[in-house]
């Protein structure tokens, strides 16, 4: 992913005939904005001989890439991706908890010591004067970083989330995505979830607490976090979470099932939702479609 | 599919070279030379082109003349696990078939393995500038993606049209409504 050369060459310029890993290289990170006459260019660059042995050439590059790519990005596995959006959560909360830390051990040595990960990155950029200072700089400084390896894993995570369950990625978002996935323990037991279950994952406790008698049933658990639930007027949020569980099921089904991309379940959650929440300027809740 | 438009696709508008009726079973169906690839029938060399797993073979069925005459260059977008790539490339030049999806590519590059002409690329059609150092001018392209904006994708790609070349056949799927008359 390193290389990016000039806009002027071709997947072959300056590489071996028969180098395979260099092709694929060249083939996945190499750009060009305007295609050009490419076999003739390979002839009188002298990467082949004739035009005819510059689509031998291209055959055995693309078919080995092509091959080698999509083999990677099937193993893309939704374990690893379990590890990473558990690892972003623990980063953050950690980073947060030390930035507290940071901010009331500054307060009692610096004046105007602010709160948080941006308080604890100006004080990560003081000098020290004293060996209390070194000290307090120094979890600073580590707070700083593990906000910034928070951030990596979340990019991560939303770069693998699509790989993993692209329609569910699509749907709930990546990092949602990951977070359901990471509560059902795969995408295999999330897929044989009933709709039901899906819609109050990560409410267990006030699950439990229902069916002990002690409480209202749960409307929504993570998926909470999603604009189609929290967006929703509080009357209709139940029914906006039911159908964006039910969408979300089918998504994980064909993910795990079938693995290719429906955009038609999109447009079926839009409009849904939409219908839903049209409910509020007929001034009604009384239907449910 | 009426009866009178089933026989004006027998007369009408030209088939590339390397596209035409043979019997099958009694029938005359749309044929293409190549090897199999996925249990369609086979006569001689030719085998079945079947129009309802083909939108490029509906098409044609329903005679929409797509203004290929055979041997072209073909930019392919959304090419799947290769099913209509293939006929394609058995009547063209040469077939850059891009195709964004894993799965499905495994399957392309099995595809490919049996046609020196057929190119598969795992790449994204909306940004055409990741394939633009492998692509080269071509003189059609068939798009057949599945996602939104497919007529932002079909610009985006037109850079790859060389400047007299008439054809290009943005095939709308399911993912937006359909312009086509299906069978």
């Amino acid at each position: 992913m390193t290389e990016r050369t000039s806009e002027h060459e071709g997947w072959f310029d300056g590489l071996d005939r028969g180098d395979t890993e260099a092709a694929r290289n060249a083939i996945e990170s190499r750009a060009a904005d305007m295609p050009r006459e490419w076999p003739a260019l390979a002839v009188e660059s002298g990467f082949v001989a004739s035009e005819a042995k510059y689509y031998d050439a291209l055959g055995a590059a693309t078919r080995g890439t092509a091959r080698a790519a999509a083999t990677e990005r099937e193993r893309a596995d939704d374990q690893q991706l379990i590890h990473a959006v558990r690892a972003m959560d623990d980063a953050d909360r950690t980073a947060n908890e030390l930035a507290e830390r940071v901010a009331e051990w500054a307060g009692s040595r610096f004046e105007a010591a602010e709160p948080g990960i941006e308080g604890a990155r100006t004080v990560a950029e003081r000098d020290p004067r004293e060996p209390a200072d070194e000290r307090l700089i120094d979890l600073a400084a580590r707070v700083v970083a593990l906000d910034e390896e928070a951030i990596r894993l979340r990019a991560f995570v939303e770069r693998v989330a699509g790989d993993v369950a692209p329609n569910l990625a699509a749907l709930a978002g990546p990092v949602l995505a990951a977070r359901l996935i990471a509560l059902a323990g795969g995408l295999k037991p999330l897929a044989r979830k009933p709709s039901g279950t899906l819609q109050v994952l990560g409410a267990e406790e006030a699950l439990f607490a229902h069916l002990r008698g002690q409480a209202p049933s749960p409307k929504h658990g993570i998926i909470y976090t999603h604009e189609y639930v929290r967006g929703t007027s509080r009357e209709h949020r139940g029914s906006a979470a039911r159908a964006l569980a039910g969408k979300l099921t089918i998504a994980a089904r064909v993910d795990y099932y079938s693995g290719d991309r429906r955009p038609e379940l999109d447009d079926e959650l839009d409009a849904r939702i939409e219908r839903i929440r049209a409910r509020d300027e007929r001034g009604g809740g009384e239907s449910r479609s | 599919m009426s009866d009178d438009n089933d026989g004006a696709s027998r007369d009408s508008p030209p088939l590339p070279a390397g596209v035409t009726y043979r019997g099958f079973d009694g029938e005359s169906r749309l044929a293409t030379r190549g090897a199999p690839v996925y249990g369609e029938p086979s006569s001689g060399e030719w085998r079945l082109w079947d129009a309802r797993r083909s939108k490029v073979g509906a098409m044609y069925e329903q005679g929409l003349d797509l203004r290929l005459a055979g041997d072209e260059k073909v930019l392919y977008l959304g090419a799947a696990s290769g099913t209509t790539a293939s006929h394609v490339a058995d009547f063209s030049n040469a077939v850059y078939a891009v195709e964004f999806a894993a799965r499905p590519t495994r399957d392309l590059v099995g595809v490919a393995e049996e046609r020196p002409n057929l190119f598969p690329l795992l790449k994204d059609a909306r940004q055409p500038e990741t394939y633009g150092h492998v692509v080269e001018p071509v003189d059609a392209i068939v798009q057949d993606v599945a996602t939104r904006g497919q007529a932002r994708v079909a610009r985006a790609n037109r850079r790859f049209l060389r400047d007299n070349s008439k054809a290009c056949s943005p095939i709308c799927a399911r993912a937006t409504k359909s312009s086509i008359p299906g069978p």
